[in-house]
């Protein structure tokens, strides 16, 4: 790709910093957007400048309070009951070993010149949702003043192999054993589908397939 | 938000930090992130200040971009004692996976406020601001509508060390309200060496080493002390021999000489059966007998009472007792001020005549004679009956235990049965006969708290050496009046009837009035059938009578009309921790509380439970110290070395933000005085200033910071230590005992280059004990002993605690974790099966038809809980074993082990008004036990 021809990057990168803010602790903002349909707007505009083909997610409707809504991404993702929630975002707790797991994801942020914000931990899929954005804003970035753009590339590829990829279709398929409400339901479904398409795109280009 | 250009990078949770790599060094693949591996943003020591005794293991933690990553052994105490092995590496499994454990699935990073019902799981995230308002207002309405000892922690020493415990209970003794004492809350006790000895002690882990003789006894050092379990081996090399004394072939007993195999609950046949043995053929040690402890003082025949100064004269002392010197040929007063004979040669058979006041004679024995007359009952055959040891090996064991340094490993099982006391009080007398005590590699142990400079930082006024001056002073004055008052009081007497009458000033209580009173357990204490036949009468009559005739009176207690009204859990977690846990608590507990508040790093069954979660920093997140002991007797630092995660704080910070909000809701709802129980004042618009010294301990780091001042101003830590070396060393060894009571009741010097041996002091400067009668005590005249049949050590069987059901419930601590600290960490869940189970013998799961691995119901009339059978012949017929620290979670229904325990506590320990039978922390009151339950297992269809 070359320079004028990275609108699809940024589209990805918006994805992921969309995606990113959604996960976190709901605020009446997030809230509000998706009351209102605002969230579901922004992903259908940005679907069409995907490199690949992907269906709208997340557009269900919040069908109670917003002191509910908060509550429920409590049961599911933060609290739960004791032993932990059934669903955490970390996804050190969905491997076997979390320590190694936010080893990697450090070295992974320290190597592209970045560190956590004070109070958040390496494998919290807002954190790696963040750290995608930030690979592929660069990667655009790069692309638009004609620099190398393989180093960012070969990092989404292995974050999403090593990370992401490997533990978002694991949150989604045990999610949906604990009655999740629609919009988050949908919200990890369209994220485990972004992730996953977004892998094979970036294999692909990576390494051409012969066929 | 979206559009065609790139427009601006936005990040929140990631923030640029140094140079990138990236620009150096192309990126090609993850291996390059893996370069120059082993380095790091920071490596400090740290060491896990919870409920492990004696624990003390300085570790390393190594930190990268904020993230404990590592924890490694750092191995490095020094050698104490020539030709002594050191300590290290000390630490084990558990320890080097501790650093998990903060970024576990269960923590909670938010306050957060039930938005159910009360165990509904349906939880608000609030701001620190609403959740302390919240609290504070539930204080004040506690201390509006009841008074403030309706305000209840339960003390442990769970997860946030001393800087937790500290910060909570003087919050307590601020507001009024009521800490429950530690070991009582934890059931650590040792009733039976409290009788004998009037305290509780132990050697250093090295003094192991110059045992000749070993007994592992109610303990299981393979499992529950890996640091230390190596002195066992190194003194076996010397030449020591090691007993296992146990109803199980236990992990400890592999590497054992000898394994005994008990009956369960039958310790005192078996040490009675040695008794008699010793007794027989004369091996004891009667120069010790006589001196050291009270087998040569007289009882009266006729009442069974000591000989007393107020049965021979008009006015006499009620603790002036007495011997008959043979070399006089006279009875003679027991000297209360030092135990040296000055040329006597006390008796210790023979029937003597005492002339009372008004003329009667009277006859009178030495205690021996009783002793020799109750040993009758336990010639090894008859104590082989009972306990089911082989007569043979009963000799055997005597004789040995006569001739050589014998030192019995005693664990805090023995008090967690009913009849604790009387096993205990057996094995003393084993030692008591034979010399063995106040040498090295002799004697009993338990745990002992060691010196502690936060002792004296608690009790100051004003910050700085001043403050520190002042109360030094003020405790040396009280000491120098008390012993002005009583010249036989030694420094150890008079601190420890100092401590005694603090206590009673302070908001300490005795938690067996709370259950009593509060949580429902007066009707399992009172069923006859779950008791001691000699319980006479109801149990509600021995607690009206105590309580009647002042045994109890001056301490702080709950009564009928003080029910419960905030409940504050802080590092513990109750209702997996008590006997009856939630079968009792939730019925009977919860429904009076109007507010729950569970302060925690991770959400356990009491925060599931509760109203408000505050969640708070952990192991390396916060500065402090690990408890000390005496085991090791090192001050052990664990440095802050990461930002805790979320919004988490430190406890001390916590309780400082809740005096703040406390004060300012009060003075908002016009609600400023109050007096407390004892009638004195209390305000809550200086709650802040006070609880922080005027500010001066705003700040976590300001007050480790005057703790090691402290220390070194009293002479306990070594002169030249500030925070700065602490930070650079990671741990001192104390100098001295300063006036920690439990310190100073080692009764021995703490010495630079031994290890330590408690009771020197008795054996070698003849020094008394602090009991009634100022000598190691084996006959206890008490009139409630007297009705019981407990004056002297014997066996009683265990009641059927829970009902009469075929199998017996026996505990202890697994390998796996610190009680239930370690039970969900997913490495360690892999070192075993990862579930909860009990062991049963294979001959009683084929009569039950159950195989390996089945699900079985274990239960009684408390209750039930669902569990996994492990079959093993280490485990006697009739005994089921369940590992004590399980968290319900990790049960089908949520029930365990606690749910058919109905905590039992044995009546006479609610006895008092008799010298060193009186309410003293962590060594003298009712304790629930757990041991020995009754129970039915069954197959599951």
């Amino acid at each position: 790709m070359r320079a004028g021809e990275e609108s699809p990057t940024i589209a990805r990168s918006q994805v992921y910093r969309l995606l990113a803010r959604s996960f976190a602790f709901p605020d009446e903002a997030l809230y509000e957007d998706v009351t209102k349909g605002r969230w579901q707007e922004q992903v259908s505009q940005v679907l069409p400048q995907f490199p690949f083909e992907l269906a709208a997610g997340g557009g269900a409707a919040v069908a109670f309070p917003f002191a509910e809504f908060q509550a429920e991404y409590n049961r599911l993702f933060e609290v739960g009951t004791m032993g932990g929630p059934p669903c955490p975002l970390f996804g050190g707790h969905h491997e076997r070993d979390r320590m190694r797991v936010m080893e990697e994801l450090i070295r992974f942020y320290n190597y592209f010149g970045l560190s956590m914000a004070a109070g958040q931990l390496p494998d919290h899929i807002t954190v790696e949702l963040e750290f995608m954005h930030y690979l592929t804003f660069k990667e655009a970035e790069a692309r638009q003043q004609n620099r190398e753009q393989d180093s960012y590339q070969r990092a989404q590829k292995d974050f999403l192999d090593r990370h992401l990829g490997k533990w978002v279709p694991v949150l989604r398929q045990k999610l949906f054993n604990f009655d999740p409400p629609p919009f988050f339901a949908e919200l990890v479904t369209f994220t485990d589908e972004f992730v996953g398409r977004d892998r094979q795109y970036l294999k692909s280009i990576l390494n051409p397939s012969p066929f | 938000m979206f559009g065609a250009s790139l427009g601006s990078l936005s990040l929140k949770d990631l923030q640029p930090a140094a140079a990138q790599k990236v620009e150096a060094t192309p990126y090609r693949h993850w291996e390059d992130l893996y370069r120059q591996r082993w380095t790091w943003d920071k490596v400090a020591w740290v060491t896990h200040c919870v409920d492990c005794y004696p624990g003390n293991c300085p570790y390393r933690v190594y930190v990268k971009d904020g993230v404990a990553l590592w924890e490694e052994q750092a191995g490095r105490y020094g050698v104490i004692e020539p030709g002594v092995p050191d300590m290290n590496p000390m630490g084990c499994q558990k320890g080097a996976g501790w650093a998990q454990m903060l970024y576990a699935k269960e923590r909670v990073l938010y306050p957060l406020k039930r938005a159910g019902e009360r165990g509904e799981a349906k939880w608000k995230r609030i701001s620190w601001d609403e959740a302390l308002t919240e609290v504070a207002d539930a204080v004040i309405d506690a201390i509006q509508e009841v008074g403030p000892e309706s305000i209840v922690h339960e003390m442990t020493g769970a997860q946030g060390g001393p800087l937790a415990l500290g910060a909570v209970m003087r919050f307590i003794d601020l507001v009024g309200g009521l800490s429950m004492d530690l070991d009582a809350v934890v059931n650590d006790f040792t009733p039976g060496m409290y009788l004998t000895f009037g305290k509780i002690f132990a050697s250093s882990v090295d003094d192991w080493f110059h045992s000749d003789l070993i007994y592992i006894w109610h303990m299981n050092p393979a499992y529950t002390r890996i640091p230390y379990y190596h002195y066992i081996a190194e003194a076996r090399y010397k030449g020591a021999e090691v007993v296992t004394v146990a109803p199980d072939f236990s992990p400890s007993a592999v590497h054992a000489d000898h394994h005994v195999a008990v009956k369960p609950g039958t310790d005192a046949a078996l040490a009675l059966g040695m008794c008699q043995t010793i007794v027989e053929e004369k091996l004891y040690d009667a120069a010790f007998m006589k001196e050291q402890t009270d087998l040569p003082l007289l009882v009266r025949v006729d009442n069974r009472r000591y000989l007393r100064e107020s049965d021979l004269k008009e006015g006499g002392s009620e603790e002036q007792l007495y011997f008959f010197d043979a070399n006089s040929q006279k009875i003679t007063a027991a000297q209360r001020g030092t135990l040296a004979l000055d040329g006597a040669d006390p008796a210790l058979e023979g029937s003597f005549s005492a002339t009372l006041a008004d003329g009667r004679p009277v006859e009178v024995v030495p205690v021996f004679e009783l002793v020799k007359e109750r040993l009758q009952e336990y010639t090894p055959e008859k104590a082989s009956e009972m306990c089911g040891v082989h007569p043979d090996t009963i000799r055997m064991l005597a004789r040995k235990t006569a001739r050589m340094k014998a030192n019995i490993l005693l664990g805090f099982n023995s008090g967690k049965q009913y009849h604790g006391d009387l096993q205990e009080r057996a094995m003393c007398l084993l030692l008591g006969l034979t010399g063995n005590w106040g040498k090295k590699g002799t004697g009993i142990r338990i745990w002992s708290a060691g010196p502690w400079p936060g002792m004296i930082s608690g009790a100051k006024l004003k910050p700085g050496a001043e403050g520190t001056e002042e109360v030094t002073r003020m405790i040396g004055q009280m000491e120098s009046a008390l012993r002005a008052q009583d010249p036989t009081l030694s420094h150890e007497l008079a601190i420890t009837e100092l401590s005694t009458r603090m206590t009673s000033m302070s908001q300490l209580a005795a938690p067996v009035f709370f259950w009593y009173y509060n949580c429902g357990y007066r009707e399992n204490w009172n069923r006859r059938e779950w008791n001691d036949p000699s319980m006479v009468r109801s149990f509600d009559d021995y607690m009206e009578e105590a309580q009647d005739k002042g045994w109890w009176q001056g301490n702080v207690r709950p009564n009928k009309d003080t029910p419960s009204r905030v409940y504050i859990e802080c590092g513990g977690d109750t209702l997996r921790r008590t006997r009856g846990g939630q079968t009792q608590l939730l019925k009977h507990l919860w429904p009076k509380l109007n507010m729950v508040v569970n302060i925690d790093w991770r959400m356990n069954t009491t925060g599931l439970f509760a109203d408000i979660f505050l969640p708070c920093t952990t192991h390396c997140e916060k500065i402090n110290f690990h408890f000390s002991t005496v085991h090791t007797n090192q001050l052990v630092f664990n440095d802050r070395s990461v930002d805790a995660p979320g919004e988490a704080k430190s406890e001390p910070e916590i309780f400082r933000l809740l005096c703040r909000k406390i004060e300012e809701r009060a003075k908002a709802r016009g609600f400023l005085e109050y007096r407390d129980s004892r009638g004195l004042p209390k305000r809550l618009d200086d709650l802040y200033d006070r609880y922080t010294l005027m500010g001066e301990f705003a700040q976590d780091d300001a007050m480790i910071r005057e703790w090691v001042n402290d220390g070194v101003i009293t002479g306990i830590l070594p002169e030249g230590t500030t925070m700065e070396t602490v930070r650079e060393k990671g741990f001192i060894r104390f100098v001295d005992w300063g006036s920690s009571p439990m310190a100073v009741n080692q009764g021995s010097d703490l010495l630079p280059n031994e290890t330590h041996c408690p009771l020197r002091h008795h054996t070698e400067k003849k020094l008394p004990y602090p009991t009634l009668s100022r000598r190691a005590q084996f006959y206890i005249d008490h009139d409630w002993f007297l009705e019981a049949g407990e004056e002297l050590p014997l066996h009683k069987d265990t009641p059927k605690m829970g009902g009469d059901y075929p199998f017996v419930l026996t505990s202890g601590h697994p390998r796996w974790s610190i009680h239930a600290a370690n039970m969900i960490n997913k490495i360690m869940l892999n070192t075993y099966q990862g579930r909860p189970f009990v062991f049963m013998n294979p001959d009683d799961a084929r009569a039950k038809g159950l195989e390996e691995g089945e699900e079985v119901r274990v239960s009684n009339d408390m209750g039930s809980m669902i569990t996994h059978v492990k079959i093993s012949p280490a485990v006697r017929p009739g005994q089921v074993i369940s590992y004590n620290g399980f968290n319900p979670c990790q049960f089908k229904e949520w029930q365990d082990a606690a749910n058919v325990e109905p905590g039992m506590v044995k009546w006479l320990h609610l006895a008092g008004g008799y010298g060193h039978l009186r309410f003293r922390p962590m060594c003298w009151q009712p304790v629930p036990v757990d041991r020995a339950v009754r129970v039915e297992v069954a197959k599951i269809d």
